[in-house]
């Protein structure tokens, strides 16, 4: 059992593999080591007990870290390596063909779709919609939810959540269409003449458009007859 | 050497490289190319990418960490 004192640095000196009993220049500390092994017969035991452990966990380094590779490894890495080759390509030329396939019936459809897209961002439907965004809001529906006989003159707030949310939850899809946009009741009339007009001016112009793009016949209009005008000399007008 | 010193000592094998394997990466990776034969320190910090004292106390430290597994190891056996 070595000196407890000395007990760290015993290890420290087998792991570095310092020869402490050469002349070699040593510090303070190892200079009183060697000093102390030179008088400790378990601290000197305990120095070489370590210093045979770390020898003998070299020797299994080394032995770990040169194996050798066996023979049929290469060879069994090899064929693993080729099949990967080979599976590889089939796996991609799948989903390839799935890409190439999908991105045609995309190429098909999106015109089609960028157009629907286009006449609905055009039509003023969904403006013309907007009066009815203020009926859902709670200070018109939770008088009767929350306060039914009418008592109080303060508005109430909504009891229950699902009372609130309800309501909104049906106009949740035409609210993702079109933003909300909150007006007062005398302009709620107005707007709604006023897209009515817009709706009608562009579909309208969606009609012309259509008969624009299809190929007309140039108007055929036949010549105009002229018959000759009887004009008369003024000289003979003044005589007469 | 007799068959109980190669029990032994293949005995004494698998825990070093049980005990490899519980060490960090990065002291396992450097210990094991120090006890490649023929490469040096600087070739080690340079296939790992560090500086030289780096590698130097990395071994340290992996050595040290390594004996103290190893002697609990043979502690155990002596008290068997």
């Amino acid at each position: 059992m070595p000196c407890e004192h000395y007990k760290n640095a015993l290890i420290d000196a087998a792991v570095t593999g310092r020869d402490l009993t050469g002349a070699a220049a040593l510090t303070a500390e190892l200079r009183d080591l060697r000093a102390h092994l030179a008088e400790c017969v378990a601290c000197r035991a305990a120095l070489a007990e370590e210093q045979s452990l770390l020898a003998a966990m070299d020797s299994g380094l080394r032995v770990a870290a040169n194996a050798e590779v066996p023979p049929s490894l290469l060879p069994r890495v090899r064929a693993s390596l080729d099949e990967a080759a080979t599976a590889r390509p089939r796996w991609s030329s799948q989903w390839l063909a799935l890409a190439v396939a999908s991105t045609a019936v995309a190429m098909l459809f999106l015109p089609v779709k960028f157009r629907r897209n286009n006449a609905d961002a055009l039509s003023i439907n969904s403006v013309s919609n907007l009066p009815t965004v203020p009926e859902v809001t709670p200070t018109t529906q939770t008088p009767s939810l929350s306060n039914p006989g009418g008592r109080g003159k303060l508005p109430q707030k909504p009891l229950a959540s699902t009372a609130r949310n309800a309501p909104l939850r049906d106009e949740s899809a035409s609210r993702r269409r079109s933003p909300e946009i909150l007006v007062s009741r005398d302009q709620e009339a107005f707007l709604a003449s006023y897209a009515k007009q817009w709706s009608s001016r562009v579909r309208a112009f969606l009609v012309s458009s259509e008969l624009v793009e299809a190929k007309l016949e140039p108007l055929r209009v036949p010549l105009i007859q002229i018959a000759n005008l009887d004009v008369k000399p003024l000289a003979e007008e003044g005589s007469q | 050497m007799s068959a109980e010193d190669v029990a032994a000592s293949n005995q004494f094998q698998a825990h070093l490289d049980r005990a490899l394997e519980e060490l960090p990466e990065k002291l396992r990776l450097v210990l094991l190319l120090s006890a490649m034969d023929g490469c040096t320190m600087e070739e080690i910090a340079a296939t790992v990418g560090v500086p030289l004292g780096t590698v130097k106390s990395r071994i340290f430290v992996a050595r040290k960490k390594l004996a103290e597994k190893l002697r609990c190891h043979a502690n155990t056996i002596k008290m068997r």
